[in-house]
């Protein structure tokens, strides 16, 4: 990780160059939440077809109103570990309360920490102490309202009892705009690659808030040197539990592929 | 003549502190370089720029030195500050 590849563009004379980490992209896609087995494996068989390597998906979900959808819960993990298996792809989900997270850590390839539990420090030591042995992957999202040197400090938490495979997730900011759901704050990519030797994310689907803007902040994600992005994706966005207006379609999902996988290739990389 | 006296007191105290601003720019500068020299090699050791452990091992080592008037949390905040813009001075 620490070695720098040349990429094909120049840098600018007398400035360090930011944007590489490894010559891969990692592409954390999949519907906002684990509705069904049949939902679940249509998203995967298309993320494998596509050579991907991991799937997401929510069974625990942190709802602003406590009478939406909450998830599918262990079922749901259940779904995802049987579309994970049936189809070769590493599944991510998010924990949400550290009384859940042996479960999840059992049935899960990879530990999400979402933008609202980006302050839950007992939650953080927990699934540190969880992922210590196995070194599962943890993505941690920055909070709606969070520093960069409060993010970057409390990473501590995840990594202190031994596991270093800890992924930072920018996914945008509450500010005045509305127009967006929320502000990507996209300086946070190459200020991670300054201040951190951890790899950081780039969720271009919630700050999005709809699925036509998701395209343009993948792009910019790349371009920034992002070292994976996640991407919200759902056979009947319509018709979704959560989030339906970010959610891209199978056949736009594949489109937009297919247009990241030229732009990471301008940078001598490739989207995995 | 107090009114003088108390001038010359508020200049001479004035002088004492723009001495003092001098040395402090130079020690500053001084610390920089040190702060550089680490970033350049961190990467090499697979370590981040920014060190939650050590900033916090840098502030608790000054102020068990503090003899005051400046309280803890002044320093604290003092210190954060210089930990930031040493972070942020580009290479």
């Amino acid at each position: 990780m620490s070695e720098l590849k040349p990429s094909p563009l120049k840098g600018i004379s007398d400035l360090p160059y930011y944007g590489t980490r490894g010559d891969t992209i990692t592409l954390f896609a999949g519907p906002c939440s684990v509705e069904s087995q049949e939902q679940f494996d249509e998203v995967a068989q298309c993320i494998a077809d596509e050579g991907l390597t991991w799937i997401r998906g929510g069974a625990f979900k942190p709802r602003t109103n406590p009478h939406s959808f909450q998830g599918l819960g262990e079922q749901g993990l259940q779904i995802m570990a049987r579309a994970g298996e049936a189809y070769g792809l590493k599944t991510l989900t998010e924990v949400m309360d550290s009384a859940h997270c042996p479960m999840v850590h059992e049935y899960a390839d990879g530990l999400q920490v979402g933008a609202r539990n980006c302050q839950n420090y007992s939650l953080l030591a927990t699934i540190g102490k969880a992922t210590a042995q196995s070194r599962k992957m943890v993505l941690y999202k920055r909070g709606l309202a969070s520093t960069i040197a409060e993010w970057l400090a409390a990473a501590d938490y995840l990594t202190q009892d031994g596991n270093d495979n800890v992924v930072l997730c920018e996914r945008g900011l509450r500010t005045f705009e509305t127009a967006t759901r929320f502000t990507l704050d996209i300086a946070a990519v190459p200020l991670v690659h300054k201040q951190s030797m951890l790899p950081i994310c780039v969720d271009v689907s919630h700050p999005a808030g709809v699925r036509d803007l998701v395209p343009s902040l993948a792009r910019a994600a790349i371009a920034a040197g992002c070292d994976s992005l996640m991407v919200e994706v759902h056979p009947d966005p319509q018709h979704a539990k959560s989030d339906a207006a970010q959610q891209l379609t199978l056949p736009q999902f594949r489109e937009l592929v297919a247009d990241l996988r030229q732009i990471a290739a301008v940078f001598g990389k490739t989207i995995v | 003549m107090t009114d003088d006296k108390n001038l010359r007191e508020i200049e001479q105290h004035r002088e004492a502190i723009d001495a003092l601003d001098k040395q402090i720019v130079a020690l500053l500068n001084e610390r920089q370089t040190h702060a550089l020299a680490i970033r350049a090699l961190k990467p090499s050791m697979h370590m981040g720029l920014f060190d939650a452990k050590r900033e916090e091992q840098i502030v608790d080592a000054l102020l068990a030195e503090n003899q005051g008037p400046l309280y803890s949390d002044n320093l604290r905040e003092i210190y954060a500050v210089i930990l930031k813009v040493s972070k942020e001075v580009p290479a």
